[in-house]
């Protein structure tokens, strides 16, 4: 079983692109395996917070640490190594590369993984995929349902089997069906190997079922339940 | 180190010029990609975008095709033109042009040109060092195709002794050239001038064909050949003998019944002797003597500066090209800004997202180069023809090393550059090409 890593974020600021600020964090710690599930009205800062916390957010100050290492001061090819190595990313509109197949999609990381781990990632692409039930046609995955988009990316998003899960609006393009088997899988995998988990989104659904909650308003966090 | 390359061939000296050439290109790959494996990445940017990535590769094969096609034509028809020269060691005529004489003796361009008379053509045909001197009569055609009078040591001579057919025995037989408008057996009667002025059957007696010459890639291939006597004698003038002699055809000629001609060919017993004839005949105001070879070697250096010229044009050209080409690149990596910056999220180091557009512009510049390669090569193949065609001489352009060092050069230079257009995309943030 993996261990997810603990987070411990101080004085943390996000800065627009006329340097106002729209995230700022005091603090913020969890535990390793700890799912944490981030609400807010649409413009509260609940993906820059997403992308703050993968080393994506160019502008951020303060620290972001994940167990020993603090993100934020590393250099933009270590921090691009951390992700690769330790977070696994989902997006709202899944983001997966149309011409490819889904089971390129889901091991997209092997092609530029040492050469020593690419089997073994594709081989783990594989088998998430079989586990998140993605039929694995030959066919690319621009054919593919909302649904079963969606579970490519987060079979990309374990298939490096990821110490963290970040994910942003994960069930928003899906319907309530969908949603919830893929918030089933997902939970049950993060629960399954210990990996710590961060989910921006609106779904009272998912929310509902995150140890934690923070509540963001304006940039800032106005209630954490 | 130097001896050693002299040693070389010059087929090896070529290709390991070629493999110099592209050795810049192979070692940016290798550095780039030591590590990783951007294939299906690339692949689905090249479909992605097929057609424009189709129009992108047809202009870099447009232009590299052209350039090279012309550089090859340039160089197919100086050897066509000198191949053609080939036969005519030395011409000797009235003092004047000695271009416009080359012109007209070896290919055959009408001209008006002082005579050189009877004693100055039996002095050449004497002379002790002298083994052919053939007197040249232009001025008649035959469906657009010259009638040149001559000699039948001449016409055995341009023909290396493979007449098809036989030589002339008789004052109105005549022997074509091998892509004349008249076949053995045929008969026709010249017109007086050439093209549309020609006279249609000015000089009533007919000509029969009874031989044909094999081709020698010069606009002689175009030309009927008859006797020099019978063009004097359809034009009323004396035939060259005295008229105890009437019937006969060919040297020695009668100075005093020699009508006079505008050029004889010469061809000497030694090339030390074809040099020595050259200053002996090359008189002030009375003969002039030269080696077409010369004057064309002349003329190309003449036109090295239109060459050289054209090769800059060539190279500004590409060099335009090339400026496209990266401007091509910096929007066609804008439209997959979305893709690389998933990539970067996904944690891919910096020289990947590198690779990834570098193979792509990569793919994109080695597909035009290898079109551009056969496009040159049929457009040089049409224009020769064309050529050929046209002017009767034997142009047979084609791609050799020089083209393939400049296609090579191309591609590697383009795919240094290309580093510039990768590079820029890496100093776009991620977070605003994710929400794009
Ligand atoms: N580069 C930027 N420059 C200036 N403002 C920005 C920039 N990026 C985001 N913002 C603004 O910051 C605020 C937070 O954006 P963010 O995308 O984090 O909101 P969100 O909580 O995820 O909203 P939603 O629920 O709609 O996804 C928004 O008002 C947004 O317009
Ligand atoms: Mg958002």
């Amino acid at each position: 079983m993996d261990n997810g890593l603990s987070l411990s974020v101080r004085d943390l600021t996000v800065a627009g692109d006329r340097g106002r600020s729209i995230l700022s964090l005091d603090r913020l710690v969890l535990e390793p395996g700890v799912a944490l599930g981030v609400q807010g009205p649409s413009g509260a800062g609940k993906s820059t917070l997403i992308f703050a916390l993968a080393g994506l957010a160019a502008s951020a100050t303060g620290s972001v640490r994940w167990g020993e290492t603090d993100l934020l001061s590393l250099s933009a090819r270590r921090t691009a190594a951390f992700r690769a190595r330790n977070i696994g990313l989902i997006f709202q509109d899944f983001l997966l590369f149309d011409e490819l197949g889904a089971e390129d999609n889901a091991s997209v990381q092997s092609l530029f993984a040492p050469r020593g781990r690419r089997p073994g990632l594709r081989e783990q692409a594989g088998a998430m995929l079989d586990r998140l039930k993605v039929p694995k046609a030959s066919r690319t995955v621009a054919s593919y349902s909302g649904g079963e988009r969606q579970r490519v990316s987060v079979a990309r998003a374990l298939a490096h089997e990821p110490a963290i899960v970040l994910a942003d609006e994960p069930t928003a393009s899906l319907h309530r069906a969908a949603a919830d088997a893929l918030t089933d899988d997902l939970l049950a995998d993060v629960r399954a190997r210990g990996r710590t988990l961060i989910v921006a989104s609106h779904d009272e659904r998912l929310l509902s079922r995150m140890d934690r909650r923070l509540h963001l308003a304006d940039g800032t966090v106005r209630e954490a339940a | 180190m130097r001896d050693l390359w002299l040693d070389l061939s010059a087929t090896t000296q070529d290709a390991i010029l070629l493999v110099a050439l592209l050795l810049p290109g192979a070692i940016l790959a290798a550095l780039l990609l030591r590590g990783f494996a951007p294939g299906p990445l690339v692949r689905a940017l090249l479909w992605r975008f097929r057609w424009a990535n189709a129009v992108f590769a047809l202009l870099i094969a447009i232009s590299v095709g052209s350039g090279l096609a012309l550089i090859a034509q340039e160089r197919g028809l100086r050897q066509g033109t000198a191949q053609a020269a080939d036969k005519f060691d030395m011409v000797v005529s009235a003092p004047g042009s000695e271009l416009t004489m080359m012109l007209a003796a070896v290919f055959l361009q009408a001209t008006d040109a002082p005579l050189l008379d009877g004693e100055t053509y039996q002095e050449i045909a004497t002379h002790p060092r002298v083994k052919i001197a053939a007197p040249l009569a232009f001025g008649d055609s035959y469906e657009r195709a010259p009638v040149v009078g001559t000699i039948a040591d001449f016409v055995t001579y341009l023909s290396d002794g493979e007449i098809e057919g036989r030589m002339w025995t008789s004052t109105f037989e005549a022997v074509a050239g091998a892509n004349a408008p008249a076949g053995i057996g045929d008969s026709f009667v010249p017109a007086h001038g050439h093209g549309d002025s020609a006279e249609e059957g000015a000089h009533g007696d007919a000509f029969t064909v009874v031989g044909r010459l094999p081709p020698t890639g010069s606009p002689w291939d175009n030309a009927i050949l008859i006797p020099v006597e019978a063009v004097w004698a359809v034009h009323g003038l004396a035939d060259g003998h005295a008229p105890d002699a009437e019937s006969r055809l060919g040297p020695p000629f009668d100075a005093r019944y020699f009508p006079g001609t505008p050029a004889v060919v010469v061809r000497a017993e030694s090339l030390g002797a074809t040099y020595a004839l050259r200053s002996e005949f090359t008189r002030d105001a009375e003969t002039m003597a030269f080696f077409p070879g010369a004057v064309l070697s002349d003329l190309y250096r003449i036109m090295g500066d239109v060459r050289q010229a054209m090769s800059a044009l060539t190279l500004v050209t590409q060099a335009l090209v090339a400026i496209s080409v990266l401007l091509g690149l910096f929007i066609l990596s804008r439209l997959f800004r979305r893709q690389l910056a998933l990539l970067r999220a996904l944690g891919a180091p910096p020289r990947f997202i590198m690779a990834v557009i570098w193979s792509y512009a990569a793919a994109l510049l080695a597909a035009g180069t290898a079109l551009g390669i056969g496009l040159g090569y049929l457009t040089a193949a049409v224009l020769s023809r064309v050529v050929t065609a046209r002017t009767d001489i034997l142009v047979q352009a084609s791609l050799g090393w020089t083209e393939m060092h400049l296609a090579a050069g191309f591609l590697s230079a383009m795919l240094v550059l290309s580093l510039v257009p990768a590079w820029s995309v890496l100093r776009a943030p991620v977070l605003s090409g994710l929400r794009s």
